[in-house]
């Protein structure tokens, strides 16, 4: 059996419909002519799970590229989402401008580029459209700075 | 007809309108240059920006957008041989074979004049049969919306014929994402696993910026696309009789192929330009031209294209069903301006009918100004290296969603959407019908309701109400055809209509 992408997400949508089931057995289902809370959850469950077992079957029986994890690409995915989830972090913490620059940095190793002029030039000019839209031009009451 | 026309004149010439649709139709044919950035992405990133504005000025500028993007991405197709939006993936075919025989402006002239009769052509569509629509759509009850939005998610999941039952599965999986928060009816939470922020449901941005904005920057890292440039000088923009004259008539197919496709939920403005391509090299009276620099190949798709992008608004406004995920955006756009989308969008609020419609001439007026005199600049930004747009998008975005509810919560969760999205384009699971179920899904649940609550429990109601059983016939029609073709092992079509729809 070779792990297919198809398999994998066959795989993936048969838990997330059984997972459905399972979690809205605790909704009401009623019956047709009055919908409780889980008639459409159980539905919606019920369909996920079948297309994910037909495509789990399809896969089984077809064969197909085992995945390689190689062509993932990992790094710009942890990298990306990493500069957001610091942005995240930061926000709140040490105010909106440290999360930009934060941003930015993790953000740009992704492309592989390190040039550190264009760093300080880039994240100088979204810090100032930031400020401009979004500060003075809506208002909105950030925290900006850690103090 | 006079009257809401002059309402929509007023409306669309106040200064701040027509700046809107002035900001909309440059960053739409910015995007349409620029690599990896399309119309979906810039929605979404600048969802969070019209929460502020008046709904006309946020519709008009995000429609500016998404019609703005067409005459863009036609530039790139024809200058680089990479088409800029994949509406215009045929373009790329002619265009780029005009270009190298030194015709690039005349390519470039006709794919804008197209696109600027089609625009009209469209509009026009919209303004007559929108009102039409509407004043059926109200004897429309919840069996036949039930059907139709049943009807629309099937289209958008077939929209690569290969590959049905992806599609199906990721409309239906936006769908159960769409049902997390307080149920209304029972006041029951559902999905929300006790985490306080869910109560309310998942914020339409979040899911957006994440699964469209952050899954697609990490994709173009992972596969960075490579540009040439043809030439950076174009002559003679200034298009020629001889020119016209061979192309007048595809502008006009064109505008009539997309404007009747873009009605169609779920073809969308990619299928109507495959389609025009097909069309004009079935009429033409030398079809070995075709692939050489034939002029009808440029014409008649981006005439399409267009066309389409202006019609696909129809079933939109007025009947409130997104026959896209970009007409799904804009949907939820007018939500979080306190819309409710349905057929009493262009009775109850003409002001912004009407004002949009107005703002879309103004609009394809100002895209031939833009493209033509301006293309100096364009060309110029077809070379801006990806490497500073990501960060910017990623700072929009980052910031945009804090302002919804000033909770880095919703970031992380957008991160969170960012992985799982991009999970799905690694398998190959087009993430473009999930976003549609995720605005449908709570419609879909109430229609059902109502719809099953009236005829006492049974489902046979969606077949003995002749409406109903209407959109219930062409959505078997459509599986149909998909098996048909799945049979005769057509997948040519696939391969170039396919890739996810804008």
């Amino acid at each position: 059996m070779r792990l297919t992408k198809d398999l994998l997400a066959g795989a993936f949508f048969l838990f997330l419909g059984a997972g459905a089931l399972i979690v809205s057995r605790a909704y009401p289902s009623g019956t047709a002519s009055e919908m409780g809370p889980g008639y459409f959850p159980h539905l919606v469950g019920t369909a996920i799970a079948i297309i994910g077992a037909v495509i789990v079957v399809k896969a089984l029986a077809q064969s197909g590229d085992s995945i390689t994890v190689a062509q993932w690409g990992f790094r710009p995915m942890l990298l990306i989402l990493g500069s957001v989830t610091a942005f995240a972090l930061l926000a709140n913490r040490l105010g909106l401008i440290i999360a930009i620059v934060a941003l930015v940095a993790v953000s740009r190793f992704a492309a592989r580029d390190r040039g550190l002029v264009e760093f300080v030039i880039l994240t100088a000019v979204l810090i100032a459209i930031v400020m401009c839209i979004f500060v003075l031009g809506l208002k909105v009451p950030f925290r900006l700075t850690p103090w | 007809m006079l009257d809401n026309l002059a309402l929509g004149f007023e409306t669309a010439f106040t200064i701040s309108n027509l700046l809107y649709c002035l900001i909309g139709v440059t960053l739409g044919t910015a995007i349409g240059v620029l690599p990896g950035v399309g119309p979906i992405v810039t929605i979404s990133v600048l969802l969070p920006l019209t929460f502020g504005l008046p709904p006309e000025g946020a519709l008009i500028m995000l429609s500016g957008i998404y019609y703005g993007a067409q005459y863009g991405g036609s530039t790139t197709a024809i200058l680089v041989n990479l088409p800029g939006e994949s509406s215009s993936v045929v373009t790329c075919i002619d265009g780029y074979q005009m270009a190298r025989q030194g015709r690039a402006g005349a390519a470039l002239a006709v794919a804008a004049i197209g696109s600027l009769v089609a625009g009209c052509i469209g509009t026009l569509l919209l303004a007559f049969f929108a009102p039409l629509l509407t004043s059926v759509a109200l004897d429309l009850s919840a069996p036949e919306y039930c059907s139709l939005m049943f009807l629309s998610l099937c289209c958008t999941a077939s929209l690569v014929p290969s590959a049905l039952l992806k599609g199906l599965v990721m409309a239906l999986t936006g769908v159960l994402f769409g049902m997390v928060g307080t149920d209304v009816y029972s006041g029951l939470s559902r999905f929300t696993f006790g985490v306080p922020g869910l109560g309310d449901g998942i914020d339409f941005v979040i899911v957006a910026m994440g699964m469209f904005a952050f899954s697609e920057i990490i994709s173009n890292l992972v596969d960075p696309e490579e540009r040439k440039l043809l030439t950076t000088r174009v002559e003679g923009l200034m298009i020629r009789l001889e020119d016209l004259k061979e192309s007048w008539k595809s502008m006009l197919r064109g505008a009539g192929v997309g404007s009747l496709l873009g009605i169609i939920p779920g073809a969308g403005v990619s299928v109507a330009s495959f389609v025009a391509y097909v069309v004009e090299k079935k009429i033409a009276r030398d079809p070995s031209r075709f692939g050489n620099g034939a002029i009808e190949g440029v014409a008649g798709p981006e005439a399409a294209n267009n066309g389409a992008a202006q019609a696909s608004f129809i079933p939109t406004l007025s009947l409130g069903i997104p026959g896209s995920p970009t007409m799904a955006l804009i949907l939820g756009a007018l939500m979080i301006q306190g819309i409710t989308p349905g057929p009493d969008v262009v009775t109850s609020h003409p002001k912004l009918f009407w004002g949009l419609v107005v703002s879309m001439l103004i609009g394809n007026v100002l895209l031939v100004l833009l493209n033509l005199p301006l293309i100096g600049v364009w060309i110029r930004m077809l070379k801006v290296p990806y490497r500073w747009l990501y960060p910017g998008i990623l700072v929009f975005s980052c910031v945009g969603i804090l302002t919804i509810n000033m909770n880095p919560l919703d970031v992380a969760l957008a991160a969170l959407f960012g992985l799982v999205g991009y999970i799905f384009v690694k398998l190959d699971y087009p993430p473009a019908p999930f976003i549609l179920g995720f605005v449908l899904g709570p419609m879909i649940e109430e229609n059902l309701r109502r719809a099953l609550l009236f005829s006492e429990g049974s489902y046979s109601i969606f077949v003995t109400r002749p409406i109903s059983a209407f959109f219930l016939v062409l959505t078997a029609l459509l599986f149909v055809s998909i098996l048909v073709q799945i049979l005769k092992g057509g997948e040519r079509a696939v391969a170039i209509g396919g890739r996810s729809e804008p």
